[in-house]
């Protein structure tokens, strides 16, 4: 009747040594000299296990279930032997199966490792224009004012087709010490841009940061009837055409939407220092 | 000025015993039953700080065990059987001789036994009493002269009812947790049988235990000696059983047990009847054996005379066995001497050298391995017994050990342990039968193995024999013998409904799991369609579930008048302690109190009063005796009588002066 048992546990995967707290023994015993710590140890946890002593726990009864199982094996010395070949065997055969399972991940994990090329040359001008980015981000400067604009504005951008293409950012003197529109407008009209007609000129609006009763110039943003009416001023500003009220006309949209324009432009002095690779000195 | 002293003292010692009374609670204490074939004893733990502590709970009458008899008063109620009054114990025991048909005794022996059992049929022949079979379950039941049925369980439940009543009055709380011991070697319908009867006695049994056992648990709970081996041997009234207990540590595992479950006292003592009958016959041989064994009053008393010589050779070498007029008129003087009882019972005795050599086989170990020998029962105290033990083991056996008083002790503490009075003492007990099942040709095949500690749980994988099979029937038997008909069927589980396949396909889970009570439940799963079916076997125990509750509703419904009559006898019995007390001092202090005027009328009427109890004594079921009216007159007459001593006493000082 334990050789019904041990099919049991054979086909259980169980190992007794475990289930008694006793060391599992590293080859078939053919003399028991441990049969007293076995049935000391089965009396130990019987005292712990049993459903007598857990009354509100029905299920300990399959942990009691199993001490007595694994007592009724390990001290027959008839049916011993054969568990302990077999578990020995099933032991070293989980772990050389765990080995091979090792390896493999290993061999998997190196012949998985792709090799690092080198970059495109692209690449390197996108890192060094990045590496522009965040040195203007963490001086806090400026890149284009289109983060200031006044919203009030905004509904006129919904009657003109090409609102931002055709406008000019343009630093004028500060002549008029205020932002009336009317006035300044009609400045553009017959002061500054005196070769266009009065309806190439659309709109204009104000940029947020003018100080008006303090600065010495200011920053008019001017919408004309077309993008190719502002290429055209923008063109003969950067050509050389200098207006005498003007001190910068540059596009709001960004300069290579203008595909047939080249132009070598030159930071002003102070981003050029700040940027350049030289170490700053601080005060 | 010294007698006025004295008054005062009977004063208070009146008032204290009037003081007396009892509050039942209901309580966790569980109780420890030894419900003996011959004699019950009742324990219970007094200090759970002390697992030594078991101590036995007298009866009423002040004795530690208790005779397992039960006797009907067939003359009580002739016209509603039902309403029989019962005797149980000494009294049952006392009216025997003139009542034997209706005083069932040794109804342990039947209890959870078939009808066509051949232990049964044995007893029928010499049983005083009837026993007849249940025609719904085959069990064997006694009947009354006058034709109640009753079965050895309901006769059981009164004695265990009487048992609960008496240890209730004795620890002044409800009792309604028991453990019960059994012998080791019941099979399952007995065991389960047994329980009923604590059931239907209002008991909640908690376990039953093993009685070796249990007497291991009594004699090793010391710590001095908690380690070891030991052998209990058991001879009681009508069972004998033979344990190896391995005691370590506080863990109490049983290795092996075995018996017989028809061998004890009874058997000795109708080795005597028999001898006697003979002698008696030999000096007399104008009277037939026929004539003696059919005449009930004269086997009764012989059997007592058998008893009682039985137990005198334990102490002497030689008794008389005297009765005077046996049968028409002639007188016995038979002569016995303890070699001559000896000689006698030798075959019995002899009948329990073959259990204990299988026991030590099955625990693998030697007579000369034994620690210790504990004896337990009655019978133990034989002297050829103690030799035969000390023969076997090599060693005298213990005698520090009570045998009548043990196993309910350790019963006692099997129910500390369950309650958690008792830490770090744990019982392992094993099932003293093989279990198993019946395969091709009627071959018991096993599953479980005798000595398997219990609670044991064991799964078998069935399948169909014949293609298309869509049931199988599996019968499940208890025993030691290799064909199923010489053991005992436990149930009969039929599972039906299993998905047609070809035959070996369908796998039928079938579990055998025996419980700490020693009592088998099997059920049976079939899973290769994906469903699930279930049956429980609840094992045969001559009481099916609804006879149990019905039963049981019959006693609540009793209850009440049980009660009203128990109420009724303590008043009476109040009222008749304090006349005697009365009664007394008047004798006593006659000359002192003569002489005042209400003496004569109080004498009177303490008459009266003594003539009234008793007349409800002679008619205790009248319930238009006026039992309030009694202990009030009572309880008057009394302080009246307080007064006469007050008023003597007064003119005695003045006297003095």
């Amino acid at each position: 009747m334990p050789g019904h048992e041990l099919e049991d546990v054979i086909n259980q995967r169980l190992n007794l040594y475990d289930v008694l707290e006793l060391p599992t023994p590293l080859d078939v015993h053919t003399i028991y000299d441990d049969l007293p710590q076995i049935k000391r140890k089965y009396r130990t946890l019987a005292l712990k296990y049993h459903p007598d002593k857990h009354p509100d726990n029905p299920s300990i009864i399959h942990k009691f279930h199993l001490l007595s199982t694994a007592t009724n094996i390990l001290t027959n010395a008839d049916v011993r032997p054969h568990y302990d070949r077999w578990l020995i065997e099933f032991l070293r055969k989980t772990n050389d199966i765990e080995r091979n399972k090792l390896i493999q991940k290993l061999e998997e994990s190196e012949s998985s490792t792709i090799p690092t090329t080198t970059p495109h040359p692209d690449l390197l001008q996108i890192q060094r224009h990045g590496e522009l980015l965040r040195k203007l981000k963490h001086f806090n400067l400026p890149y284009g004012d289109w983060k200031h604009l006044n919203t009030q504005d905004q509904e006129n951008a919904s009657q003109h087709p090409y609102y931002d293409c055709s406008t000019l950012r343009i630093v004028l003197d500060n002549f008029l010490q205020s932002n009336n529109k009317s006035n300044c407008l009609s400045h553009l009209r017959n002061q500054v841009f005196i070769t266009l007609s009065a309806n190439e000129i659309y709109d204009i609006y104000f940029s947020e940061r003018n100080n008006y009763s303090k600065d010495d110039s200011i920053i008019i943003y001017t919408v004309f009837d077309t993008p190719i009416t502002a290429q055209h001023v923008f063109r003969n500003w950067s050509s050389g055409n200098l207006i005498p009220t003007v001190k910068d006309i540059s596009p709001l949209i960004p300069l290579h939407y203008y595909s047939d324009f080249n132009l070598e432009t030159e930071l002003n002095d102070d981003i050029a220092r700040l940027v350049s690779n030289e170490p700053i000195l601080l005060d | 000025m010294l007698k006025s002293g004295r008054l005062n003292f009977l004063k208070l010692n009146i008032n204290s015993r009037l003081l007396y009374s009892t509050n039942p609670q209901l309580t966790k204490k569980v109780i420890g039953i030894d419900l003996g074939t011959t004699n019950s004893a009742v324990a219970y733990i007094r200090d759970s700080n002390d697992k030594k502590s078991a101590t036995i709970i007298e009866n009423d009458e002040g004795q530690r065990t208790t005779p397992s008899i039960v006797a009907f008063d067939v003359k009580s109620s002739p016209q509603n059987k039902d309403q029989m009054k019962t005797l149980v114990g000494m009294a049952a025991k006392r009216q025997n001789a003139i009542n034997s048909e209706n005083t069932f005794f040794a109804t342990k022996r039947l209890i959870g036994r078939a009808f066509n059992d051949k232990e049964v049929q044995r007893d029928m022949a010499v049983m005083p009493y009837k026993i007849v079979k249940c025609e719904s379950n085959g069990q064997a039941y006694l009947s009354t002269s006058n034709g109640l049925i009753q079965s050895p369980s309901q006769i059981a439940s009164i004695l265990l009812k009487y048992l609960k009543q008496t240890s209730e009055e004795y620890l002044g709380e409800k009792v309604n947790l028991a453990v019960i011991t059994v012998p080791a070697y019941f099979n399952d319908s007995q065991r389960q049988a047994t329980k009923d009867a604590g059931k239907l006695a209002g008991l909640n049994v908690l376990r039953v235990i093993n009685e070796p056992t249990a007497a291991a648990l009594s004699f090793g709970i010391d710590d001095k000696r908690n380690n070891g081996l030991i052998a209990v041997y058991d001879l009681g009234g009508g069972t004998f059983d033979i344990s190896i207990l391995d005691i370590e540590d506080g863990v109490f595992e049983v290795r092996a047990t075995n018996g017989d479950t028809h061998l004890g006292g009874e058997d000795f003592d109708n080795v005597i009847v028999n001898y006697i009958i003979d002698t008696f016959i030999h000096e007399n041989p104008e009277i037939t054996r026929e004539e003696i064994t059919k005449n009930r009053e004269t086997m009764q008393r012989l059997k007592d005379v058998s008893e009682r010589a039985k137990i005198d050779l334990s102490h002497v070498k030689k008794t008389f066995i005297e009765l005077p007029f046996v049968y028409k008129s002639k007188h016995l003087r038979v002569p016995m001497t303890e070699e001559e009882l000896d000689n006698m019972t030798l075959s019995l005795i002899n009948r329990t050298i073959p259990p204990v050599k299988q026991a030590l086989k099955d625990a693998d170990i030697e007579p000369e391995d034994i620690d210790e020998v504990i004896l337990v029962g009655g019978m133990t105290r034989m002297p050829k017994i103690r030799s035969v033990v000390k023969d076997l083991f090599g060693k005298s056996p213990n005698s520090s050990v009570n045998p009548d008083e043990t196993v309910a002790l350790g019963a006692a503490i099997q129910g500390g342990i369950l309650s958690g009075e008792i830490k770090n003492v744990l019982l392992l007990d094993v099932t003293p039968l093989t279990l198993g099942i019946e395969t091709f040709g009627g071959a018991f095949s096993p599953l479980i193995p005798r000595n398997t500690t219990v609670p044991v749980k064991k799964t078998e994988i069935f399948s169909t024999g014949v293609d298309g099979q869509a049931g199988v029937d599996i019968k499940v038997f208890q025993g030691e013998r290799g064909l199923v008909r010489n053991n005992k069927l436990i149930g009969d589980l039929k599972l039906t409904g299993i998905t047609p396949l070809p035959k070996g396909i369908p796998q039928i889970y079938v579990t055998f799991d025996i419980d700490a009570d020693g009592i088998i439940n099997v059920s049976a799963a079939e899973k290769s369609s994906g469903k699930q079916q279930s049956i429980t076997v609840i094992p045969n125990s001559g009481l099916s579930e609804e006879e149990i509750a019905k039963l049981i509703e019959e006693a609540n419904a009793n209850r009440a008048q049980d009660n009203l009559i128990r109420q009724r006898l303590e008043l009476i019995s109040k009222a008749d302690i304090m006349i005697s007390d009365t009664e007394n001092l008047f004798k006593r202090y006659e000359k002192l109190i003569s002489s005042e005027k209400e003496y004569s009328n109080i004498v009177e009427d303490i008459k009266a009063l003594r003539q009234a109890i008793k007349n409800f004594k002679a008619n205790e079921n009248d319930m238009s005796i006026d039992v309030n009216g009694i202990k009030k007159a009572t309880d008057a007459l009394q302080g009246r009588a307080l007064k006469l001593f007050q008023s003597a006493t007064k003119n005695q000082q003045n006297q003095g002066k």
